[in-house]
């Protein structure tokens, strides 16, 4: 009996471990896809809509979506080892090491499909930039496309207009004359402007409790997003040398004739890139670039870019709040979204993931085009001087657009300059495992996800994000006739729709496999991705963090490093 | 044990010969007499006590050969290889290893990580096992409220990690417990959480979590010291610290110097404590174990990390294993 007893206790074991283990690897049927993304700041609510719409329109289909926080931790496990995923939407992802073992499904029919008359999926693509980040070498050298891009991001200052409407109460009530009226700083001198206004209002974030906490003019993370002021160094980097000195620079000098990485050339980076002393283009005498005169390859444009930052930032450090070195990622954005500050550097999933914070405190918040370095005037130490000043060591321009042209320009003083905007997340990607049982099925969600009406819906859904599809994207809120958008969504579609976009993205090996990108996933600017905006600012204008020093330790590291990083290319 | 084996197979003679007497009288052929003696031998002592052992053996073996030979066979493969992004993997001999010894040369960062790692175990070994050791003491002393205690200086080993360090950092953020208090005196709270002094922040917190990981191993050992041999001592006059070093410490040396030798592992097992505190990486709290996990998610950065587990292995093991040969020379073991 008591042997029988012990039997039965092993053969119930037994049978609950097998089904633990049929538990492990769930049965997928034919018509079924799998979908999985990275759930973010674009939310849920993307995906679920369409994967219902995607069933509707594909009768006895079944469209299954698994959300996962920590699907850049799991992504690639799940294309070495197999996955019931027939889709992977996930940002970060190394995608390009998938493709030599073939772990990572071949998207040249996809790309090739006519998806209207005349025009194929790669012609609704954004633009041949983001074209060409699709794109990657087979063994013999052949370019095929093995991803789809998932958004277009969009990153700058964000500010807070009801912050604004205050300030400008204060100046009415003091009778300074002038008024912002929920516009952005235009300028480098303008946003200067409206941080002294803010601090000379001295508003209580609480208008009801005048001991409440102070106003400032910025909040940011230095504990764990400083990193996003790279969007407005970018933006001003991208002003002062150009789109093209970015895509130089993160392809270490080895490009072509159209900016683009030339692999042959990718075994002798160059270590000029960094030189803080070298400026990347050649100006004309009315401030264009002389393209014949310029090599592209130089820091000296970066470094000016952060000398502006250091002179808004640290040189005024109580314009930031005092919270800066403990205020996490998401206690930064509450900070911002309840108007404890009036600007925060930003990307475009903020508003969407502060929704909650920005109903309750009623905050409205808005994001402007990167302010214009429209001839800042710098004293020989670095310090800005006032707009009007005749003794400047140093006159910062913008690049100016050349005659006759007028798209994607800003005018400032009457002066045209170009209009550049910085494209974040641009490595978010969409991929389908090669051993997928539902690649066909896969394929058609991407080729339905860029119609049209659903690439509107995702933008409607994911809070005003774009997708890098040629669409209406400015009319996704449209409804009756009327723009429903945000005063956010509206400036998100206003600055993507008016400049230049570029990006940090890269395939150069240098920057993906080497030390360089330190603890970077992928592509960072900053050498071994130290950052020092937070060290800079909480320094006290210590001598190490100056624009001089800092680059040229920075320069001294990197050549020290040099041939290190290129053994392990 | 001789007398044992001798004892048993004179059983089995016996028992052959038993056999063999009943196959003659019953009738039995010489091929089913040898079934029936194989049959005895499976039933055996010898048999049944080799089976046991065997049994006993083949998880850890299986255990070794799968978890450790087979897993390390591809990492230590991987250190003689480098991933080209377009053609693949390549053999590079001992490329890898000899670009590390560079990288340790240029790159401070790296000496700043191995400083961290080598720190931790040091603050393993002479802080938190020390100091777990005398709470553990006193806790067996029977000092009022020792239950409670116990409870109190064990619970950061069963919260887990994350929540740990989630709410350590918030108490010590500038608004948070440590910045009101501060606030209280009309101070201002110092950043812990970023550098310079978040480096500190990372052992405070290790100390502070670490204290009760060995509490009740510690505790059920010094518990199992014979009362009459404490009794005796404390009749000859011995204090609480003779107490505890002349007597506990030697007689519980074994449990020791396995827990010294688990705090040692310091070096490696400081992985996510820097990451969860300050939610980002920092040169300044880098650890080779954190370190070997951010690289270990593309293949390049698996090269890396699998060449530089490697060259840690070589050099931390035999520092180990030379502390545990030393250490088992210090006291002779006890059996009570």
């Amino acid at each position: 009996m008591k042997k029988k007893a012990v039997a039965l206790a092993l053969a119930a074991s037994l049978c609950a471990a097998g089904m633990g283990f049929a538990a492990c690897g769930p049965k997928k049927a034919e018509n079924e896809l799998w979908i999985t993304y990275f759930k973010g700041g674009y939310g849920s609510e993307w995906v679920e809509q369409l994967a219902r719409k995607f069933e509707a329109e594909n009768a006895g289909v079944s469209v299954r979506t698994d959300g996962d926080t920590q699907l850049i931790n799991s992504v690639a496990n799940m294309m070495r080892n197999g996955t019931n995923y027939d889709l992977i939407f996930c940002h970060d992802i190394t995608w390009e090491d998938f493709v030599a073992p073939g772990y990572i499904y071949c998207l040249d029919d996809l790309y090739n499909t006519e998806v209207s008359t005349g025009t194929t999926f790669a012609d609704r693509i954004w633009d041949e930039d983001v074209l060409a980040s699709c794109r990657y070498p087979d063994a013999s050298g052949q370019q095929h496309y093995y991803k789809v891009p998932w958004t277009i991001g969009t990153a700058g200052i964000a500010y807070n207009l009801t912050v604004m409407d205050r300030v400008d109460g204060y100046l009415q009530r003091t009778g300074a004359g002038r008024q912002w009226n929920r516009k952005a700083p235009v300028d480098y001198y303008d946003l200067l402007q409206y941080c002294t206004d803010i601090v000379a209002a001295n508003l209580s974030a609480d208008p009801d409790e005048p001991t409440s906490e102070k106003i400032v003019p910025f909040t940011w993370s230095g504990v764990a997003e400083e990193w996003q002021w790279d969007y407005v160094m970018f933006d001003w980097w991208g002003q002062l040398a150009g789109p093209e000195t970015m895509n130089t620079f993160k392809n270490f000098g080895n490009v072509d004739e159209h900016f683009n990485l030339d692999v042959s050339k990718q075994n002798n980076p160059d270590q000029e890139v960094y030189n803080p002393d070298k400026a990347a283009v050649v100006r004309n005498s009315d401030g264009t670039v002389n393209k014949e005169a310029s090599t592209y390859v130089g820091w000296k444009e970066f470094k000016q870019a952060y000398q502006l930052w250091y002179d808004l930032v640290v040189n005024n450090k109580d314009w930031s709040t005092k919270k800066t070195g403990s205020n996490s990622k998401f206690e930064n954005e509450q900070a911002f979204a309840n108007g404890f500050a009036a600007m925060t550097p930003a990307a475009c999933w903020i508003e969407y993931e502060s929704k909650t914070f920005l109903e309750a405190a009623g905050q409205e918040i808005s994001i402007m085009p990167t302010p214009i370095i429209s001839e800042v005037k710098l004293d020989s130490n670095g310090n800005v001087l006032p707009k009007d000043s005749n003794a400047a060591a140093v006159t910062l321009d913008a690049i100016r657009a050349e005659a006759g042209v007028i798209e994607k320009t800003v005018t400032v003083d009457g002066k045209v300059y170009n209009r550049v905007s910085f494209t974040s997340s641009f490595g978010d990607s969409a991929m389908i495992p090669a051993k997928s049982t539902g690649r066909d099925l896969a394929v058609k969600f991407l080729l339905f996800m860029q119609e049209e009406e659903n690439a509107k819906l995702f933008t409607k859904l994911s809070g005003g994000t774009v997708l890098p599809y040629k669409y209406e994207y400015w009319n996704s809120f449209v409804e009756g006739g009327e723009d429903k958008a945000s005063a956010w969504q509206k400036a998100i579609f206003e600055i993507d729709q008016n400049s230049t976009k570029f990006n940090n993205y890269t395939q150069h090996p240098m920057m993906r496999k080497t030390d360089l990108r330190g603890s970077a996933r992928m592509t960072t600017i900053w050498p071994t991705n130290n950052y020092y905006y937070f060290k800079a600012w909480q320094g006290n204008n210590s001598i190490e963090f100056k624009p001089d020093r800092l680059f040229s330790d920075i320069f001294k590291k990197v050549k020290d490093n040099w041939n290190v990083y290129k053994n392990d290319l | 044990m001789q007398e044992e084996i001798t004892a048993g197979a004179a059983v089995l003679s016996d028992a052959e010969n038993a056999v063999s007497a009943d196959s003659e009288t019953e009738g039995i052929t010489p091929k089913r007499r040898k079934r029936r003696r194989n049959g005895n031998f499976f039933k055996s002592r010898k048999f049944r006590k080799n089976l046991f052992v065997v049994c006993m053996l083949a998880y850890p073996v299986f255990q070794f050969l799968v978890m450790w030979a087979f897993v390390n066979f591809d990492s230590i493969l991987m250190t003689f290889q480098k991933y080209d992004t377009i053609e693949g993997w390549k053999f590079v001999g001992l490329d890898n290893y000899a670009n590390w010894f560079e990288k340790f040369r240029v790159n401070p960062a790296y000496k700043v990580m191995f400083v961290n790692s080598a720190l931790h175990s040091v603050v393993g070994m002479f802080v938190i096992f020390p100091l777990c050791l005398l709470v553990s003491y006193f806790l067996c002393r029977k000092v009022p409220a020792s239950g409670f205690f116990r409870v109190v200086f064990y619970l950061p080993s069963i919260i887990p990690l994350v929540v740990l360090a989630l709410g350590f950092s918030n108490m010590i953020k500038i608004d948070g417990l440590l910045g009101k208090l501060y606030e209280g005196f009309n101070l201002e709270a110092p950043a812990l959480l970023v550098p310079p002094k978040v480096r500190w922040t990372v052992y405070g917190f290790t100390i502070w979590a670490g204290i009760g990981g060995n509490l009740l191993l510690l505790s059920g050992t010094i518990k199992r010291v014979p009362t009459e041999v404490l009794e005796s001592a404390r009749l000859d006059g011995v204090g609480t610290m003779g107490e505890l070093f002349r007597i506990v410490i030697p007689m519980i040396w074994p449990t020791l110097v396995t827990l010294f030798i688990m705090s040692m592992m310091g070096i490696f097992s400081v992985v996510f404590q820097p990451l969860f505190l300050t939610d980002k990486l920092m040169d300044e709290t880098m650890t080779i174990g954190l370190w070997i996990f951010n690289k270990a998610t593309d293949n390049s950065g698996n090269v890396q990390a699998a060449t530089l587990g490697i060259m840690s292995t070589i050099v931390v093991a035999p520092i180990i294993l030379l502390t545990r040969w030393g250490l088992d020379k210090m006291f002779a073991n006890i059996d009570y």
